[in-house]
């Protein structure tokens, strides 16, 4: 199945496929975050808040926005 | 002597090592962002002195904010001998990230495994036999327990000024890229727009390749952290606001309440400080007689009781309270909470054109301004920065605190607590109204960026702590010693002497103070300020706070206020220009001349706006 970072359900493996928009912040690159990375989704923040996920050993919160144009594939 | 830069991501703990080589002191704290400026010192090991430099923690050589160029900047100025490469072990591989950026370099370098008291022994021989690839020095660790240090400092001496190059990539592109992000000087954020797709894509298949590297280096596998199990509650989508207004709350009202949950107990806040107010007047009539039984002068005695005794007395009483407050925000930023703070807030911030990561140097802003105006580094976005600096002046710093409990047990003593923690609220309410009025004067819309990382809980250090409230309590006593000493007897000067000089003692109306700032009065009258000494003690707020308490004595200035000018009185201190360390730290991070007067001018105005509409309102609510 695939999904957004942000619509990936939470407390769910995947591994990322695509980036689709470029605007994201640029250190997401440095930290770890590109096509092929594995990821863990945690939770979003209500009202379309920020979502957390973790990739390698560092838990990261990002926007929606930002959240919305990673695509992943979930893990089985 | 050796010059020693020390280098790593954030929250890596370079600050803690650079404590424990040098024995300073320097802050330290459980988040992202914690140092944001250059700091050297020296140490002496086996005769040869050595000086060292913390930087800001960076994740790449590339910056995307003010703190990380600082980094950037200082690495590549090539003014260092040797550079220590602090890398949190628990995160070794994308610690090593910016580990195969810097060998690239060619400087002199040792890598330093921070935590590694936190692994097996035997794994963390492997790593290290694993890093040998390097060619660099590389020693295991841990500053929190001072061990591996004098190792450190073994190597840091026989570190060679010569070129230890370890090509991994050479990207003759990543070059380009930092060479660019070097010469652009004032604003970074458009590198973090859409405009840079390129140079983006071309910086993803860059950190890819260094990533396929490390792998092929070593074989790391850990589990993807699931979260902390606080966090279930701390962050829960419900809970997580109500829970921090609660530990807010309940802060504000074990610390300064004179009776708790409406008991015949008083807090510890407020014990103390009543304790130091009853040992001040006791003292008072002690020097009184002193100096009677020695023969001075009714000058004197006036100059010694009412100046220096009840003026840095006043000030004094408000230890405990200054300390506590330390305390609770030393607490927040030890435990890793602060991260989560930011993370809940950003939804709420995101429209006023903010992102979590501001709610960092507000917060800070509620310790002091100083450090506040400094931790907008950590901003990427320049309007943001802006829109920050703005806003930092409504959360009531430490020094305003003394103020509001001085004239809340005074105006309100049975609900000092609630006054308190009332003014506090209306600092933020005013900041987020600023925020809607001036998010599109600041500077054109862009989309803000927000990307901060959760770091792992732990129990706030004792030592870090303590520390850090010690710190603020010596510098709180400096200024009693030194500012508030010196603008209190210079404050009774001017108000019991007249333009010829001549002592009038109680009759101040003839004084040089009154002569100079009455004319001030009708600019202030519809705030309640109606007698020259209370806009003369409102003013002297700008030398540093807590020297309005001392003023407010000195001149002895109570007896003129009714309970919704004292109000008026509070909501100007909280908004108002801050105190002149502050002005001094926006005016150094801030280059728009014109943006700082626009500050200064709004500052003005809208505390005189607000002042005016607390005087009215509690006016009417009062009915008087």
């Amino acid at each position: 199945m695939e999904y957004s970072l942000y619509s990936l359900p939470d407390g769910s493996f995947a591994t990322i496929f695509s980036i689709v928009d470029m605007s994201i912040n640029p250190h997401l690159f440095d930290m770890g975050l590109f096509e092929g990375a594995k990821i863990y989704k945690i939770k979003n923040a209500p009202f379309s808040g920020p979502c957390i996920f973790s990739v390698l050993n560092s838990v990261i919160c990002i926007r929606k926005c930002d959240a919305d144009k990673i695509l992943c594939r979930r893990d089985k | 002597m050796k010059k020693v830069l020390l280098i790593g991501n954030p929250n890596c703990g370079k600050t803690s090592v650079f404590n424990a080589l040098t024995g300073k002191n320097l802050r330290v704290g459980n988040f992202c962002g914690v140092t944001v400026e250059e700091k050297s010192a020296k140490y002496s090991f086996l005769g040869e002195e050595t000086e060292i430099s913390d930087l800001p923690g960076l994740y790449s050589l590339c910056p995307f904010s003010p703190e990380e160029k600082v980094s950037s900047d200082s690495f590549f100025s090539k003014k260092t001998d040797v550079i220590i490469n602090v890398i949190d072990i628990t995160n070794l591989k994308r610690n090593l990230f910016l580990t195969t950026q810097l060998l690239e370099e060619g400087v002199p370098m040792i890598i330093a495994l921070n935590f590694s008291d936190k692994l097996k022994t035997d794994e963390v021989k492997r790593l290290v036999r694993s890093l040998s690839v390097f060619k660099v020095p590389v020693i295991p660790i841990s500053a929190r327990k001072h061990k591996g240090l004098d190792v450190l400092k073994k190597e840091i001496l026989k570190a060679k000024p010569h070129k230890t190059i370890c090509p991994i990539l050479n990207s003759h592109l990543e070059k380009e890229f930092i060479k660019e992000f070097k010469n652009h000087e004032d604003d970074l954020y458009p590198f973090l727009s859409t405009s840079c797709v390129l140079e983006k894509k071309m910086k993803k298949e860059v950190s890819k390749i260094r990533y396929d590297y490390i792998d092929s280096l070593l074989n790391l596998k850990f589990p993807l952290p699931k979260g902390e199990k606080p966090d279930k509650i701390l962050t829960h989508p419900v809970f997580s606001i109500p829970i921090f207004l609660f530990i807010t709350a309940l802060f504000f009202h074990l610390s300064f309440s004179p009776s708790v949950f409406g008991s015949k107990i008083m807090s510890v806040g407020f014990f103390l400080s009543s304790l130091i107010e009853h040992l001040i007047e006791y003292l008072k009539i002690f020097s009184e007689d002193i100096l009677h039984s020695f023969g001075c002068s009714g000058w004197f005695i006036a100059l010694i009781n009412d100046a220096v005794i009840s003026g840095i007395g006043s000030v004094l009483s408000f230890i405990p309270s200054i300390a506590l407050m330390f305390l609770f925000i030393s607490v927040l930023e030890d435990s890793g909470y602060m991260s989560r703070i930011s993370y809940f807030s950003d939804r709420f911030l995101s429209p006023l054109s903010l992102s979590g990561k501001s709610i960092l140097p507000l917060i800070t802003g509620f310790g002091c301004s100083v450090p506040a105006f400094l931790g907008c580094r950590v901003l990427e976005n320049k309007k943001e920065r802006r829109l920050t600096y703005l806003l930092i002046p409504y959360m009531s710093c430490g020094a305003k605190l003394p103020v509001y409990a001085f004239l809340a047990s005074r105006f309100f003593p049975k609900n000092c607590d609630e006054i308190i923690f009332f003014m506090y609220v209306l600092g933020c309410l005013c900041a987020v109204l600023s925020a809607i009025i001036l998010k599109n004067a600041v500077g054109k819309s862009e989309n803000t960026s927000f990307m901060s990382e959760l770091v792992p809980y732990k129990i706030p250090s004792i030592k870090n702590v303590s520390g850090r409230v010690f710190d603020k309590v010596v510098d709180f006593l400096k200024r009693c010693g030194g500012v508030i000493f010196f603008s209190s007897v210079f404050l009774w000067l001017l108000s019991n002497h007249s333009l010829s000089l001549s002592y009038v003692g109680a009759n101040s109306d003839l004084s040089i103070l009154s002569s100079v700032s009455k004319f001030s009065v009708p600019v202030f009258s519809p705030l309640g300020f109606c007698d020259w000494k209370i806009i003369v003690s409102l003013f002297s707020g700008l030398i540093s706070r807590e020297v309005i308490v001392s003023s407010l004595k000195v001149l002895d200035a109570i007896p003129l206020f009714s309970v919704p000018s004292a109000l008026s009185f509070l909501t100007f201190c909280l908004l108002g220009i801050p105190c002149t360390s502050a002005c001094l730290s926006f005016n150094q991070e801030e280059r728009s001349k014109l943006f700082k007067a626009f500050c200064f001018l709004w500052w003005f105005s809208f505390s005189w706006l607000m002042s005016f509409l607390v005087y009215r309102i509690s006016l009417i609510l009062l009915n008087i």
